[in-house]
């Protein structure tokens, strides 16, 4: 009975460190999801230019209780760290298409990707109030 | 020895099940009534200045106070500054004196810090800067490994900070 019990416990611990690690697929993260599902949830486009998207964005990241590590206004790149007991990095990515900037998001906590679609949700509905804020220069 | 292997693999799938890979809370990335507060404490207005003056300004104090300027991007108002420090707590180091002496075996205690700090400056309408001040900080303990991870949210810090900005941006508004 004891035995059935170590080899149960064994090999549940054996699937769920292998369902955390695995070390060279992480690489080029052959594992996830489809690339265009990614992009969906990750992804929202605003009506404003591409400086005052991005100073919106550095401006809700900072709300949000990030340090800005990065930001440059000829890419429109900006990243910053999370450390509230864990740590969320995070990288956005502004592109002017027309009238609309869009805006890109992708983070991680600690050392796993995020990739819950309801955590960009929340990051993208405080970004909303930003853009607001932004548009009418409070 | 059975007895024990059970034990461990069942600890090991408890301590799994309990960490996951790693879990943030769910409202990491969602403004809250802290997100207001954090921003009062972090923010200070400033007139009759401009974007260049309130960063040249800034760039100083953190100089002053022994940052190192890691980064800046000046048509987005920003600065990034880091330093690393001794972390060394005296009443920590006392009770982990304390516990060598009754047990004889030596507890980790916090060794060192990596402080990060970055700056944004904001036009607020004309010759009006807002400008937002960011510390976090991580501390590593004697045994090398992370003890503390954590945004400064200490009012007296973006006090002082502020204090040594306001002589700053006299200096650079004079031109000393």
């Amino acid at each position: 009975m004891k035995k059935i019990i170590a080899i149960i416990l064994t090999a549940g611990s054996l699937a769920f460190l292998s369902g955390c690690a695995n070390s060279k697929a992480q690489i080029i993260n052959s594992e996830s999801e489809s690339q265009v599902k990614v992009r969906a949830y990750q992804t929202k486009s605003y009506e404003i230019d591409k400086k005052s998207a991005v100073r919106a964005v550095i401006s809700v990241m900072q709300d949000l209780g990030f340090v800005i590590d990065r930001a440059d206004n000829l890419t429109g790149t900006v990243s910053g760290t999370k450390l509230d007991g864990y740590k969320i990095s995070m990288s956005i990515t502004i592109r002017q298409k027309g009238k609309e900037s869009t805006v890109r998001a992708n983070a991680q906590a600690g050392i796993e990707a995020i990739t819950e679609p309801k955590t960009y949700q929340d990051f993208f509905t405080s970004l909303d109030k930003g853009i607001f804020l932004e548009k009418s220069n409070i | 020895m059975k007895n024990m292997f059970i034990k461990i693999s069942g600890v090991v799938l408890i301590v799994l099940f309990l960490t996951g890979c790693g879990g943030i809370p769910e409202d990491a990335l969602r403004l809250t009534t802290q997100s207001l507060e954090l921003r009062q404490t972090q923010q200070k207005e400033y007139s009759s200045i401009s974007e260049r003056q309130a960063l040249v300004s800034a760039a100083n104090v953190l100089q002053d106070i022994g940052y190192i300027i890691k980064e800046s991007e000046p048509d987005l108002g920003f600065i990034l500054a880091e330093k690393d420090r001794d972390a060394t707590d005296e009443a920590q180091l006392a009770a982990a004196i304390f516990v060598a002496v009754l047990t004889g075996q030596s507890s980790a205690i916090d060794k060192q810090q990596k402080i990060k700090v970055s700056v944004i400056t904001r036009k607020r309408g004309d010759r009006k800067m807002m400008v937002r001040v960011s510390f976090q900080r991580v501390v590593w303990n004697t045994h090398n490994q992370i003890s503390r991870q954590e945004t400064i949210k200490d009012k007296e810090v973006y006090k002082d900070f502020f204090n040594k900005l306001d002589k700053s941006i006299f200096l650079t508004k004079e031109g000393v």
